[in-house]
């Protein structure tokens, strides 16, 4: 059964993956991310964000 | 939902030993200043869930159950420390003992332990916002408008949300600057 939080985080992510902005496997990271349960911190998402190098900026 | 039938605390926050009878009714809990109706919430809370709300969140590092959930004679015993309930679940029509020790907050005796038994008892536990504070409300009514929408956060238990909006707001500045 899910939590609240849980729920809340997974409308996030559905609404996430509805946008074209923002590709499945940083999908993916973020909800690994969310679900390992630890404090969220700016820099990792950072990572997941970020253009990888050598990466076209859409 | 779920209805109490009745109630048998032991060693847990101000409690020695409490036996209440709910009669599956709604019912109040009143007393003077420091005669235990708090520590009778956590126990519930505490029975249903494993978690007691009071022991986390603003202003509680370093509190913890295993430590501050036993009564304060009993903080190294946690085996004393326990609470069963006995509770009508309405949803699927069965009477069920629940009983939890501090020692062991998530691995409850749960009788009879079947499926669907413990399928109710999760989705209890995956909702720590079932209880509601008198500290929680004060805090709500006192709090400035602008943080009215954190302790509403609060109150529904959804910190780690608040906390995952920050964290995305923060990455954002980041990336925005870098650009």
């Amino acid at each position: 059964m899910a939590t609240l939080q849980k729920i809340i985080a997974d409308k996030f992510l559905a609404k996430l993956a509805e946008s074209k902005d923002v590709d499945a496997e940083s999908i993916e990271r973020l909800r690994s991310l969310l679900a390992g349960g630890k404090k969220l911190k700016a820099e990792d998402l950072v990572k997941i964000f970020s253009t990888p190098a050598g990466g076209q900026i859409k | 939902m779920i209805k109490l039938e009745s109630a048998h605390i032991e060693e847990v926050r101000g409690i020695r030993k409490l036996d209440l009878d709910f009669h599956k009714e709604k019912c109040a809990i009143s007393g003077p200043n420091g005669s235990g109706k708090s520590g009778v919430i956590d126990a519930i809370e505490f029975g249903l869930t494993g978690h007691i709300g009071r022991l986390t969140g603003r202003g509680t590092k370093g509190l913890s159950v295993s430590e501050h959930g036993p009564h304060v004679d009993k903080t190294k015993f946690p085996d004393a420390a326990f609470v069963e309930l006995k509770m009508f679940l309405t949803e699927i029509g069965k009477s069920v003992t629940i009983t939890r020790k501090v020692k062991d907050p998530n691995k409850p005796k749960i009788e009879p332990a079947d499926e669907d038994v413990k399928a109710v008892l999760a989705e209890i536990a995956d909702h720590p916002e079932i209880t509601l504070s008198r500290r929680e409300i004060l805090r709500f009514i006192l709090v400035e408008p602008t943080k009215r929408s954190e302790e509403i956060q609060t109150i529904l238990k959804l910190d780690e949300i608040g906390e995952t909006r920050s964290a995305l707001n923060a990455a954002q500045n980041k990336l925005q600057a870098a650009q």
